[in-house]
């Protein structure tokens, strides 16, 4: 058996006086893929902001490669542990290669100096998501797409061990949909990394994810493997919402059932 | 980054920094010759010329440079702190402390160092003023800070209102040259410039870490920032330069603000080049607002903040336009 990547321990999360969840446990293994999925304020954001100690549990405990949260500096976590937010404020004017860069901050040893092994990653990253042609590009001018694949690109330069997606589908038509996320897996399983991500797209978690924390509205959770969870009755419970499932080769697909 | 054009672009500075300043040096009531400015760095000499250079312009020069780079280094901290292209290094209300201070000092007839002193006294009554407030909760948000500050900003500027209105007439006239800014009383020490260079070398270690922050905290914090840490540095650092350069000079408007954007818009994005970049042209572009302030209405003086916003504002206009049109 491998080395767990990450375990919580009956975590529980507040958000001011709402209580998110409790007694959460979890363990990802290295290579696996993980949905989050859950209902609008059902508290996925926060539980990944919480693994990258962004937000602090009321209870419980998180590790990262067995090393508690606590323990780790920022620095450290950040060599572990990368994140895709949802939003990617704008700000004062960057090109893209310059963006992507920033992603090999926690790496860099040089205060002064970019190393060419840096640039070399950086650069293979945004070839990874078809944006060498835009390196020298100002990231303003970038397409809401674009925007997200070059988050995508500073994600995968940072070469972290686990990857945390809050609606990695955000901005991205459905063919890109994926083939970024298809792209960022194997990348991910090239390097024995493993996913986590929170998304309202049930369909793409099926489809990407070998597991899943399904977050329910009394604070509770089920979690498992994807086909465990997955399933109409689950789903439809969690959700508050009769949700169906079609079947065809090997795809499934949900859908919510027309509201009367 | 940093790219071949970007060192280039330092290199031009620095000529630019260097020519800025024999302009200073040779401008003013008295006519010089660079054979002047030599024969007083060499040392022996005793003439008129040599005793203009050394008791006036050199210091004058010197006020010059290290307020221009502090204030534009103070602009870049603030601007990348608050999230705000209109942040200035005024912006939290520390020229309103100071002039607070300053102009107390006026009203009671004093001057020189204790002018000096209370300015320095009043900024930092501000600096901590509105870290204690808008630190009280714990909850150290970019949003309550920039509130706190303008807030207690706003208050200074009453205080100042109620100085200026109830103040005799001449003493008016100096209190509004040192609001304007101005280096004709101005006395740079060893202080100044030891500030300007550990400001600028501790800047420089932390430039990277600002390249990350600009694209937001959250990021910036996922990529290993120690956010919180790093934000009380950026206040205080930005707050003493700051402090430093309106005890020497008053409120010299627009350095701040356009320095840091002037850079931005040359391709000095990166903090490592920026840093270096806004001391240089900062403390050219005020050596060379103060050398027209005495200058171009003599014998009358001008206060350099209002030169600064009168080269400042269509200089600024030029290099906006160019870039925009790329």
């Amino acid at each position: 058996m491998s080395e767990a990547l990450m375990t919580i321990d009956s975590l529980e999360l507040q958000l001011g006086s709402k209580r998110l969840c409790r007694n959460l446990n979890l363990r990802i293994d290295q290579g696996q893929t993980w949905g989050l999925l859950g209902r609008n304020g059902a508290g996925k954001t926060t539980l990944l902001h919480s693994i990258l100690g962004l937000h602090h549990p009321k209870a419980g405990n998180i590790a990262i490669a067995g090393q508690s949260l606590e323990s780790i500096n920022r620095r450290q976590l950040a060599m572990q542990v990368g994140m895709l937010f949802q939003e990617n404020p704008d700000s004062l004017p960057a090109t893209v290669l310059e963006t992507v860069m920033l992603g090999r901050h926690p790496h860099s040893q040089s205060i002064l100096t970019d190393s060419e092994q840096d640039l070399g990653i950086a650069r293979k990253a945004l070839e990874a998501f078809d944006l060498a042609g835009l390196s020298g590009r100002q990231v303003q001018s970038l397409s809401g797409g674009e925007r997200q694949r070059l988050a995508l690109a500073m994600l995968i330069a940072q070469q972290p061990r686990l990857y945390l997606l809050d609606e990695p589908s955000n901005h991205l038509d459905i063919a890109f949909q994926t083939r970024m996320l298809g792209i960022l897996r194997r990348i991910a399983r090239e390097d024995s990394a493993s996913l986590f991500m929170a998304t309202h797209d049930i369909n793409l978690a099926a489809r990407f994810c070998d597991h899943i924390v399904l977050m329910l509205p009394d604070g509770e959770h089920r979690s498992g493997p994807a086909e465990e969870i997955l399933q109409e009755e689950i789903l439809s419970a969690a959700y508050d919402c009769r949700i169906r499932q079609l079947k065809k080769d090997d795809l499934a697909l949900f859908y919510p059932e027309e509201a009367s | 980054m940093i790219q071949r054009h970007h060192i280039l672009l330092l290199g031009l500075l620095a000529v630019l920094t260097v020519g800025s300043l024999f302009f200073s040096l040779l401008t003013g009531s008295v006519e010089l010759s660079l054979r002047d400015v030599f024969l007083a760095l060499a040392g022996d000499d005793n003439s008129l010329n040599t005793q203009v250079l050394r008791e006036i312009r050199i210091p004058r020069t010197l006020a010059g440079f290290a307020t221009g780079g502090l204030l534009a280094m103070s602009g870049v901290i603030m601007q990348v702190l608050l999230r705000n292209p209109l942040a200035d290094p005024y912006i939290l209300g520390i020229s309103g402390g100071a002039a607070v201070g300053a102009l107390s000092a006026i009203l009671l007839g004093l001057g020189g160092l204790w002018l000096n002193n209370a300015a320095f006294f009043g900024a930092l009554l501000s600096i901590v003023l509105v870290f204690g407030i808008a630190n009280r909760f714990g909850q150290w948000s970019v949003t309550r800070l920039l509130l706190t500050g303008v807030v207690i900003s706003a208050g200074w500027g009453a205080v100042i209102n109620v100085l200026l209105t109830t103040s005799s007439s001449n003493t008016v006239q100096s209190m509004l040259f040192w609001l304007m800014g101005d280096l004709s009383q101005s006395q740079v020490g060893i202080g100044h410039f030891l500030l300007l260079f550990a400001g600028l070398a501790i800047a420089l270690l932390f430039s990277r870490s600002l390249n990350v922050l600009v694209r937001g905290e959250l990021v910036a914090a996922g990529l290993g920032v120690n956010i919180e840490r790093l934000r009380i540095l950026l206040y205080f650092a930005a707050s003493l330069f700051t402090a430093s350069a309106v005890t020497v000079a008053g409120s010299v408007g627009f350095v701040g603000l356009i320095i840091p954007h002037m850079l931005r818009l040359l391709g000095a994005r990166d903090h490592r080049i920026l840093f270096p970049g806004a001391v240089l042209l900062g403390g050219s572009f005020l050596m060379i607002a103060d050398s027209l302030a005495r200058s171009v209405v003599a014998p009358q003086q001008l206060p350099v903040g209002v030169v600064t916003a009168i080269i400042g504002v269509p200089s600024f206009l030029i290099i906006l336009r160019s870039t925009i049109s790329k």
